[in-house]
């Protein structure tokens, strides 16, 4: 039995697929038999992971091709990760799936036969079919969020979107995650206070902005391997201890499994 | 959202939060208050936390007899090891025997002036006897 969560916000460059990439790789090396599913047309996931772009997701999904899962599965070169890969030929998947019948329960159906524990769902900056897809099958929704008006409007376009399917989903808002955070500048103080004040507890220890991550991405490795210290892992110190990061995230994720 | 007259979020009217975002927001709204306090005032509250954030959990200063430090101090240097070290290291069996009630504190106690504690303890007496104690097991 597996947990699927996608991770899913309207906006763009919020890091959905950071998150997706490090929260994945971070499950993995603690043991979790991971799949990263790549929903977004600019095929970024085999990007940082450094494999080539390739026609996975559409030749799992496509009704003329319908490959069996086990079939379009590719190892990610990380012990317990593998992953879907997507690139533009998603979008010629898009359309063919726009007329068919009960589309919206494709990916549920199709990862039925997963023998993964955790599934993750890195899903495209627009309110597409894949998207609707992806909260169907989802157990949990994971919001990452720049801290920024634009942004965090985004996680309420994510919620309303959720609510609007709330018929033919069980999935649930699992967390929202403040990332690009700045503690010293007043601009992301003050949205994280806005975000906390509307969410209260959903709201998960922020990601630190960090130039690691993009540096990480160009070099097509996680951050576990690329920059075990960074700070966007590690979070902020603070006294003895240490706060934020996707090493806290990662803890919170794991209550939820 | 509330905003205080200088156009900030009050703090004070948060749900409840994950433990690190309260801490992070925490911190936040100190740098804020102190950013409003005079540059005296101010270096001198960084400098306090910088010493607060550099202090250890388990440090503790202790006020020792002077003829015990420097015996103390002695041995550290004779054993080449960190004072501290040596402390800790002498510290557990007399801890034990104390948890255990193998001796005890009892004949030692003496008034305290001072509010926060009941007692005192005579480290002369305890000096003296442990002395007398070596020199009757020697003979």
């Amino acid at each position: 039995m597996h947990t699927t969560m996608a991770i899913l916000n309207q906006k763009g460059g919020v890091g959905k697929t950071t998150t997706a990439v490090t929260l994945g790789s971070g499950l993995a090396r603690n043991g979790y038999r991971v799949l990263l599913i790549d929903l977004d047309t600019q095929g970024n996931v085999a990007d940082s992971l450094g494999l080539p772009h390739s026609d996975d997701l559409r030749r799992l999904l496509s009704p003329d091709l319908h490959f069996p899962l086990e079939q379009v599965i590719t190892s990610s070169g990380i012990d317990h990760l593998d992953v879907i890969r997507s690139d533009k030929s998603t979008t010629a998947l898009k359309q063919t799936l726009a007329g068919m019948t009960l589309r919206e329960y494709i990916l549920a159906d199709v990862l039925e036969s997963s023998a993964h524990d955790v599934i993750l769902l890195d899903c495209a900056p627009s309110a597409d079919l894949l998207h609707f897809a992806a909260l169907v099958a989802a157990d949990y929704l994971l919001i990452p969020t720049r801290l920024d008006k634009l942004a965090v409007n985004g996680v309420r376009d994510a919620l309303q979107t959720l609510a609007a399917l709330q018929r033919i989903t069980r999935c649930q808002v699992a967390g929202i995650l403040p990332t690009f955070y700045e503690r010293v500048t007043l601009e992301s103080h003050e949205q994280l206070i806005h975000l906390a004040q509307t969410f209260g507890k959903l709201v998960l220890p922020p990601i630190p902005q960090d130039t690691q991550c993009r540096v990480a991405t160009r070099y097509g490795k996680t951050l576990w391997d690329y920059a075990p210290n960074a700070k966007a892992l590690n979070g902020y110190e603070q006294g003895n201890r240490r706060v934020g990061g996707y090493l806290q995230v990662l803890e919170r994720v794991k209550e939820w499994l | 959202m509330n905003r205080n007259t200088k156009g900030l979020t009050s703090f004070e009217e948060l749900p409840v939060v994950d433990p690190a975002v309260e801490s992070l927001l925490g911190q936040g709204k100190r740098r804020q208050d102190e950013a409003r306090l005079p540059r005296t005032e101010r270096s001198r509250k960084k400098k306090e936390r910088e010493r607060a954030e550099k202090r250890k959990p388990n440090r503790i200063n202790l006020d020792l007899p002077v003829d015990l430090k420097k015996r103390l101090e002695h041995l550290a240097k004779k054993e080449g090891v960190p004072i501290s070290q040596l402390v800790a290291f002498l510290l557990y069996e007399p801890v034990n025997q104390l948890e255990s009630q193998a001796i005890s504190l009892w004949g030692y106690k003496t008034a305290s002036g001072c509010p926060k504690f009941e007692c005192n303890l005579d480290l002369k007496r305890r000096a003296d006897e442990v002395a007398h104690h070596d020199v009757a097991r020697k003979s």
